[in-house]
């Protein structure tokens, strides 16, 4: 019989000597992009590796309860008393920036902040403007590139179609195995791929998504996105791509469930072209 | 938006989603005073952000507390593993030891003449444990390592990149080498069933 208190020192010291050899946690934002399988696979499997000894870091990457379900005792639970206690802190800690919204505190929190230094506003303002400049700047360079990818793929389309190949792609891990899959291989010799995505046992939503990464860029970069996908009676979509549009390399596809402002991905399909 | 507009909002923001903030972070492992600690942390970060937020409906104004509360506590969780802190296992998958008395020797609980042999012998069966999960296969001593940490199979494969079945699969083969390994079997841990039989852990 092997003891709890067994098992638990085992686990801890592994863990310990796991996070000893591999080092820092992956990131927010790496954890976010593996979350929405943007990453590379070698990227992955990094971040894979690092979960192995941070479970926690999976924990909160669970969906979050809303409404929160629970009842009074439960340790999640708080009355509304505590809840209350809560916001009064929430307010102190924020200090006068929450006020009562009473025309009198209203009329107090100008007074104070009138009166706050000239330079701190003034270094806010350069601080704010430099962050929009910069965003401006960021910004009308995508809407450039997006606008020339558009107009590329809008070209190639127009264009007589020849030695069409098409592939049904099946999620990935969901293509049997228990070991993890290779990407699927697709056709170099095609003018034309009609790619075929299947989605399985997912609900259904009133919008569809998809987006094409190139997980060859570092970071992984979305190169084409198409709104609007009819999902076919047999759960499938269809996608024609020219064949010149993608480079020899992996790409990944994510099909987004849209319903109003909410945005769940279905599915992934990590492809391969040779060159 | 005016200051008594933004005030409002957060206030219905806060009265919408502050339990659901508490309740998830709790849901983690931390301590209540921790949860409404790391909740307020969010919502400060929330109100912070409201001017720059332009908001898109409930669905959006949602999307964008999630979120926030989500980052706050995976840097929460990332500076504690620098620390060398980490969230109490309190959903850690083993069983509860249901023998009363010392069992190695089947006798009555230590006394303080054999505490030093008792320890020593402790010492030598965690080593054993250790180096027997050491010794797996990387992709099975990894799912066995996450179950240990407290992981239901279905965070175990999302965490692996894998199904809740190659996961299920890995866990038995995991418990088949153990038990080549250590010449007895690996109780003690809450393993998947065979395929065909129904788990006793009704998580997925």
């Amino acid at each position: 019989m092997i003891k709890k208190s067994e098992w638990t020192a085992a686990y801890d010291e592994l863990s310990a000597a796991g996070r000893r050899e591999l080092g820092e946690p992956p990131s927010e934002e790496e954890l976010l992009a593996y979350e929405r399988g943007e990453l590379s696979e070698a990227e992955a499997a990094r971040v894979r590796k690092l979960l192995v000894y941070y479970p926690e870091l999976v924990r909160a990457l669970e969906p979050f309860p809303f409404p929160y379900e629970g009842k009074p005792g439960d340790a999640g639970y708080l009355s509304d008393e505590e809840q209350e206690q809560d916001w009064a802190s929430l307010r102190a800690r924020l200090g006068e920036l929450v006020a009562p919204t009473s025309g009198r505190a209203k009329a107090s929190r100008d007074v104070q902040r009138t009166s706050e230094p000239v330079a701190v506003w003034l270094r806010r303002w350069r601080i704010s403007a430099a962050a929009a400049a910069a965003l401006a700047v960021l910004f009308a360079g995508l809407l450039v590139r997006t606008q020339r990818d558009i107009r590329q793929l809008q070209q190639e389309l127009r264009e007589p179609r020849y030695n069409v190949e098409h592939r049904l792609l099946l999620p990935d891990g969901q293509r049997g195995g228990t070991l993890e899959q290779p990407p699927i291989p697709l056709p170099s010799e095609a003018d034309y791929l009609l790619l075929i995505p299947a989605l399985i046992n997912n609900p259904r939503f009133p919008d569809y998504r998809l987006d094409i990464v190139d997980l060859g860029t570092k970071p992984p970069r979305v190169i084409w996105t198409a709104t609007g996908l009819r999902r076919r009676s047999d759960d499938t979509f269809e996608i024609w791509v020219p064949r010149s549009f993608l480079k020899p390399g992996e790409y990944r596809l994510v099909v987004y469930g849209l319903d109003g402002g909410r945005q769940e991905t279905l599915a992934t399909y990590t492809v391969r072209l040779s060159s | 938006m005016s200051d008594e507009d933004q005030n409002s909002r957060f206030r219905l923001l806060y009265e919408t989603y502050y339990r659901s903030a508490v309740g998830y972070v709790v849901g983690l492992g931390f301590t209540r005073e921790e949860a409404r600690d790391l909740a307020q942390e969010a919502f400060m970060r929330v109100f912070r952000a409201m001017s720059t937020f332009r908001g898109g409906g409930p669905e959006a104004e949602w999307a964008f507390v999630r979120t926030t509360v989500r980052n706050v506590v995976l840097n929460e969780i990332r500076s504690r593993s620098r620390r060398g802190r980490t969230v109490s296992l309190e959903t850690f998958p083993v069983e509860p030891d249901l023998l009363p008395k010392d069992p190695w020797t089947d006798g009555p609980p230590a006394t303080p003449e054999t505490d030093l042999v008792a320890e020593q012998e402790a010492a030598r069966r965690k080593q054993w444990l250790r180096e027997a999960i050491a010794e797996l296969p990387e992709s099975f001593r990894g799912a066995l390592l996450l179950r240990l940490g407290g992981l239901t199979y279905q965070q175990i494969a999302k965490a692996m990149g894998i199904t809740v079945d190659a996961v299920k699969a890995r866990l038995r083969e995991a418990k088949k080498r153990l038990r080549e390994r250590l010449g007895e079997e690996p109780t003690g841990l809450d393993w998947p069933a065979a395929p065909g039989e129904d788990d006793d852990d009704q998580e997925e």
